[in-house]
């Protein structure tokens, strides 16, 4: 049950009630941070299992480092999203993990009749997205995720001219995507 | 451009499993107590310091006072005479009965005897003032009390010496009483079985005889005469041993060992022939005169053995037995690296737990033995604190995930999930 407290408190307040062993701060922070970190994970590998292995990775890293968090270097969420960043480069690093041979297409099957060419858009989308170089598909979902160009230029450790140019060829290369497709 | 980015958000967003919510939750609880523990550790530490810092310091002053002060008398406390005075005293008992403690008192502990007239009562003032003034006065002028003291020490000496020829001529009454029967029955065996074994040899004898009293103690002819009945009695006792060992083919004092094994062969009937011939002929002194309740205890002995070795075989074939069974379905340690890592890159395996305990893993295992898709188990330790249950492979991820459905709730109940071969090789690293 999380705490009403805990909702108004700052993610560094929190991570560091944490730290001095309550629980409860953490499962605050968790929770508030935890489907927007499992979406930009599995939008970046597109496999389940695989966004869910590196999600846990990236949560149990955190909580191993919980006490060495130091607030001035950078923002919660930036170090966050940075090792679930450093986690996913690892995982593409190994060859075999390079081709997305099974990546997993997100079918809404709820969804109404009406709803279903807005679907096929969404998936085109997305395979488009799949296409697009690691840094590129990284910079696109982070600024989707909220992040202005300064905050995936610390998440990624690349310059900010750099962020920007990657975003601009992620949106012209998805363009060209979907218009193929089309 | 800004069309693209709101079809993105329209893409439905992948929530975290609830199984992956609970294992997070539960990881950080741990690590939050395990920091707890660590902390209170190192607060303990650091909480000890002072008190034992500060012993150490009231220690090493009160040496260095001991050491820098070693000619100062510090006075000898005589206890016996302190407590047996009070205790008298408290009797009623007359001063000069305990004037001889008294004095010693008075001698011993002339600083701290003006503390005493505060213990005295109205009635023991004068053992008081005898004890003040004998330690005051000298020896010439000790009061006629101090003198009866010591006429009464001395006749407490003649006491203890009278007591302790009495305590003499009992402990040689039993001698003296052989000697007797001795020398009315001159021409017959002197029964001294029942004696001990020492007063049969003739080097004690002698030594008994002269520490006789001297009223109790024979003539010249007379004491020669008892020492010839007794070292005649003494050769028959040991003529008689001989005979009963070369009777007995086993030694008299058998080990109990020695005894429990051949009872233990007995019950199993794995006796020997001869064995039990001897068994049955001439079964060995100490069993056979064992009393029943001895007898008893040797069966309650050998029974609880037969069990306890029972007991132990077949606890020893059910572990045998669970651990070929084990080894046959779950691998652990180097085994489990090496299954994995011989798995390909490509290929998928099903988590069915993960904990920091490999034993809870294998009792979860255990518990699954049956119902799993693929007969092989693994418990890994994946990271340096973790083990992880795994079953597989599969060749896809989708084969995978039919597995992953098709297992019983029970098995899937700790957040069983599909895992990438190479993630987990890799995590092995």
């Amino acid at each position: 049950m999380v705490r009403l407290a805990h909702v108004l408190r700052s993610d560094v307040s929190l991570l560091r009630d944490y730290a001095n062993g309550n629980t409860a701060a953490f499962e605050s922070l968790y929770l508030r941070h935890k489907d927007g970190l499992f979406n930009f994970i599995y939008r970046s590998v597109a496999r389940q299992a695989v966004a869910e292995e590196i999600a846990q990775d990236v949560w149990l890293a955190l909580i191993k480092s919980a006490s060495g968090y130091q607030a001035g270097a950078a923002t919660f969420r930036t170090w966050l999203y940075t090792i679930a960043r450093n986690k996913i480069a690892d995982f593409y690093r190994r060859p075999v993990n390079q081709h997305h041979e099974d990546s997993e297409v997100d079918v809404d099957d709820t969804s109404a009749v009406a709803q279903v060419e807005q679907n096929l858009l969404v998936n085109q989308l997305l395979q488009a997205l799949d296409q697009l170089p690691p840094e590129q598909r990284e910079a696109f979902i982070l600024q989707q995720e909220g992040f202005t160009a300064k905050e995936i230029a610390e998440i990624t450790g690349a310059s900010k001219e750099a962020v920007k140019s990657r975003l601009r060829y992620a949106r012209s290369s998805t363009r060209a995507q979907l218009e193929v497709r089309a | 451009m800004k069309k693209m980015e709101q079809l993105y958000r329209t893409a439905p967003r992948r929530q975290s499993p609830e199984a992956l919510d609970q294992r997070i939750l539960r990881h950080a609880e741990l690590q939050a107590s395990r920091n707890s523990r660590t902390a209170e550790k190192s607060r303990a530490r650091s909480s000890a310091w002072m008190p034992l810092a500060a012993t150490a310091v009231v220690a090493l002053l009160s040496v260095t006072l001991v050491l820098r002060n070693p000619g100062q008398d510090m006075g000898n406390l005589s206890v016996d005479a302190e407590t047996g005075g009070i205790s008298n005293i408290v009797a009623n008992e007359p001063a000069s009965e305990l004037a001889d403690q008294a004095l010693v008192t008075g001698v011993e502990m002339q600083i701290d005897d003006a503390g005493d007239d505060s213990v005295s009562s109205a009635e023991d003032g004068s053992v008081s003032g005898a004890r003040q003034e004998s330690a005051e006065l000298p020896v010439s002028s000790v009061p006629q009390d101090s003198v009866s003291a010591n006429s009464a020490l001395e006749k407490r000496a003649a006491q203890a010496d009278e007591i302790s020829e009495e305590t003499q001529t009992i402990t040689a009454r039993p001698v003296i009483e052989a000697v007797t029967i001795a020398e009315s029955e001159s021409d017959t065996v002197v029964p001294i079985v029942d004696q001990p074994q020492s007063v049969a040899t003739e080097s004690t004898d002698s030594a008994l005889v002269a520490e006789l009293p001297r009223s109790a103690q024979p003539s010249g002819v007379r004491q020669e005469r008892i020492r010839s009945q007794v070292t005649q009695a003494g050769q028959m006792q040991a003529e008689s041993q001989v005979q009963t060992d070369t009777q007995n083919p086993l030694p008299v004092q058998q080990p109990r060992d020695q005894a429990l094994d051949q009872a233990r062969d007995q019950a199993r009937g794995q006796v020997q022939p001869e064995a039990s011939e001897v068994s049955r002929g001439g079964i060995p002194a100490p069993v056979r005169s064992h009393s029943a309740s001895n007898k008893m205890a040797t069966e309650l002995a050998l029974a609880a053995d037969v069990a306890t070795e029972s007991e132990m075989v077949s606890r020893s074939t059910a572990a045998v037995e669970s651990n070929s069974r084990r080894d046959a379905i779950i691998l652990i340690g180097q085994g489990a690296v090496d299954w994995l890592n011989n798995h390909p890159e490509s290929h998928y395996l099903l988590q069915l737990a993960s904990a920091d305990e490999e034993n809870y893993l294998l009792e979860f295992a255990d518990s699954l033995s049956a119902g799993l898709p693929v007969g092989q188990i693994a418990v890994v330790k994946v990271r340096s604190s973790s083990y992880t249950l795994l079953v597989g492979g599969f060749a896809s991820f989708s084969d995978a995930e039919t597995a992953l459905t098709n297992l019983s709730e029970n098995a899937r109940r700790f957040g069983a999930r599909v895992r990438n071969a190479a993630l987990l090789q890799q995590s092995l690293r």
